[in-house]
């Protein structure tokens, strides 16, 4: 499954976009993973992997809805396919933005990029962020929101800049 | 519908809030308002949570790194956190590993001994000949750390790498421990045994770069920079190091042959069966005898409802296997690697009591699995559990991986609370497989873990893993071994389960190799370096 190593950073982006929670994002994608192994045989070479594997990725998307349907906070079926729909005809720039996020990162300040990276750490959040970079709550809600601006201006501007 | 300025910066607000799960249920309403009503929201939207996916991404990479550090800093163990990096194959990851290792060490020149910054242990010291060493001394039986450097004024010295591979360095020597794969040979003589778990083992310097190809190989490394090599037995992958990238050529030497690489080119090495000779004679080396307790228990016979255990040397106690849920013992057996085996069914689960089986110490945990690929997610539950430590937020478990973002699927999995170290063979193959982890306290009291799958070492190291949420329910009190499952509501292992040791001391490889061909724990005198 080499297509599914390669590409499983796009497709776990997709998902999170139609998903935005970390862990229930990761387990649809172990379920598509799955269900990418079994179906295998229906991908025909030489053809979009990525888009393949994001229809199923979809379907295992709607398919887990239904045990999210108690949370406050889900968005309704219209809205994730409209996401969806975006999400697709983006794929090329979600790429591109990933790669110059990487550049990105390494312009930010010291302190900012230690607080993003640990808010990102695997098994971490924002008040283990907090907690650890010696800032309230409240600081570390508000310097996030200020470096991931940063963040989507600098890539905006290296994109606009390379195509210039 | 285009977005005034006002809407722009609520709907980065809004995507914030989101990505750090702050969001409340009006902010929810008002974001879905947007992504409903605008391309141009939906667009912006889809950048930004793309933008957390990444970060997610990054961070799980630069863990323990600052980004400015990442291109000069050098790597020889490969975070889980780069999961969309997940090893292919073996080879490709040995040799990334190598790779960063041995560049490392050849461009830290020849400067005094150094403590290294790893505290990855990754070979021991297992036997001595009058050995005298520059800088702090090493004691037998010490562990040896990635990177750690050893200048041998005088004797010989054995060291054993976890991989299983051998090396004897007679003095006077200077070699660097660079990985369990991977040995810098920067002056002196250097033997090395490489056992068939271990093939790919490599010994490289300035001159070249030896890659075992399953053999007993020998190294002379001159104080000119020029390095003879020799084949005792089999053959090995050689590549001089000198000249540019492209002039580089892989030769396979085979038994009985031997060349010279140096800045001057490749050779023939003057008197060669002289020196085949030498270097063929045996050295004899002073050992120490490590002894250890285990429980083994066979599966082959359950008396009243009971599957008992052989133990040696462990606390007075029962050890014995009773059912907590599940289907009755009668029912689960079945024909196993050897004998009879368990096959559990991903709703039955046992316990055993096993003194001191939550303090922290080494242990070594060996069975055969055999796991069907029919095996459902849900089934990925734990083969071998207990409390670690005593603390519910460490379970240690071992089962196989059902997470992509930790490695490749269906691997061994051996996890300690949030730590998690993969293997690189898919089990979810209905066949037997034998799988041995290995668990030891560092200097600073971390536990690193070693996996081994049918003999060959495929996870080592102290990593923080990709996410577990730490909701598995467990039920088990401390000092129980768990089999299956940890508690009735928490997922269950479906798979065979057969020959399960359980030792109180972290085994080397050769010892779990002939664990795995013998089903016998190995008798400490009849392996040299063990």
């Amino acid at each position: 499954m080499l297509l599914m190593t390669q590409h499983q950073r796009r497709i776990f982006s997709y998902i999170y976009t139609l998903v935005p929670d970390r862990h229930n994002s990761e387990d649809i994608l172990q379920e598509t993973s799955l269900v990418i192994c079994e179906k295998f045989a229906d991908f025909e070479p030489g053809t979009d992997f990525v888009a393949w594997a994001c229809q199923i990725a979809y379907w295992e998307v709607r398919r887990a809805r239904q045990k999210f349907a108690r949370a406050k906070v889900i968005f309704d079926q219209e809205i994730v396919d409209a996401v969806a729909e975006t999400a697709g005809t983006m794929a090329e720039e979600i790429t591109q933005r990933h790669e110059a996020l990487e550049h990105c990162l390494r312009k930010l300040h010291p302190r900012d990029r230690e607080l993003v990276l640990m808010r990102y750490e695997p098994g971490s959040g924002v008040e283990e962020a907090a907690q650890r970079s010696g800032r309230t709550l409240e600081a570390a809600y508000k310097a996030l929101g200020r470096i991931r601006k940063l963040l989507l201006d600098c890539v905006t501007q290296r994109l606009e800049h390379a195509t210039s | 519908m285009s977005m005034s300025d006002k809407d722009s910066l609520v709907l980065q607000e809004l995507c914030n809030a989101l990505a750090d799960g702050a969001i409340t249920v009006a902010q929810h309403r008002r974001l879905s308002g947007l992504l409903r009503d605008s391309a141009e929201a939906r667009q912006f939207y889809v950048r930004s949570m793309a933008l957390s996916a990444s970060l997610f991404q990054y961070a799980g990479e630069m863990m323990t790194e600052a980004p400015d550090a990442r291109s000069s800093r050098p790597r020889n163990i490969i975070r889980p956190g780069a999961w969309w990096a997940i090893p292919i194959a073996a080879a490709a990851m040995l040799v990334l590993a190598f790779w960063f290792g041995s560049n490392r060490s050849i461009e830290n020149g020849t400067g005094s001994t150094s403590e290294p910054e790893s505290e990855e242990m990754v070979a021991r010291l297992s036997g001595e000949n009058g050995c005298r060493w520059t800088g702090s001394s090493i004691a037998l039986g010490d562990e040896l750390r990635s990177g750690q450097r050893l200048d041998l004024l005088a004797g010989a010295a054995e060291i054993t790498f976890d991989s299983g591979a051998q090396i004897v360095v007679e003095a006077p020597a200077s070699m660097e421990v660079a990985s369990a794969w991977n040995a810098v040979l920067r002056r002196g003589t250097l033997k090395a045994t490489v056992p068939a778990q271990a093939t790919g083992f490599r010994v490289a310097n300035a001159a070249v770069e030896v890659v075992d190809l399953g053999s007993e190989f020998s190294m002379i490394a001159d104080e000119n920079g020029g390095t003879e090599v020799f084949v005792q037995k089999g053959a090995v992958e050689t590549t001089s190091q000198d000249g540019s990238q492209e002039n580089r050529k892989r030769v396979v030497l085979h038994e009985r042959q031997a060349r010279r690489f140096a800045r001057s080119g490749v050779s023939d090495v003057a008197n060669r069966e002289e020196k085949l000779m030498r270097l063929s004679r045996r050295l004899s080396f002073q050992r120490i005898k490590r002894p250890f307790g285990y429980a083994h228990w066979d599966f082959d016979v359950a008396k009243d409802h009971v599957l008992t255990a052989q133990t040696a040397d462990l606390p007075a106690g029962s050890y014995e296997m009773t059912l907590k849920h599940g289907t009755a013992l009668a029912a689960l057996q079945t024909a196993g690697r050897w004998g009879s085996a368990l096959n559990l069914d991903g709703n039955t689960a046992l316990e055993a009591s096993f003194p001191n089986l939550s303090a922290r110490a080494s242990r070594t945990i060996a069975f055969w699995t055999r796991i069907s690929p029919e095996s459902e997610l849900s089934e990925a539950g734990p083969a071998v559990a207990w409390l670690f430590d005593g603390k519910e937020a460490r379970l240690f478990r071992i089962g196989w991986n059902r997470n992509p973002a930790q490695g490749a699927f269906g691997v061994l999995d051996a996890r300690m609370g949030r730590r998690t170290v993969v293997g690189m063979t898919p089990l979810r193959d209905g066949q037997w497989h034998h799988v041995a982890v290995v668990i030891t306290p560092n200097r600073k009291n971390e536990m690193q873990i070693r996996e081994y799958t049918d003999g060959r070492l495929e996870g080592i190291g102290v990593r923080a893993g990709g996410k577990r949420r730490g909701n598995e329910a467990v039920e088990i009190p401390t000092n129980v071994l768990a089999i299956g499952g940890t508690s009735p509501s928490s997922e269950h292992f479906r798979g065979g389960l057969d020959e399960l040791y359980i030792c109180d001391r972290a085994l080397a490889q050769r010892e779990i190799a002939y664990l795995m061909q013998t089903n016998q724990v190995v008798i400490p005198d009849l392996l040299a370096a063990d």
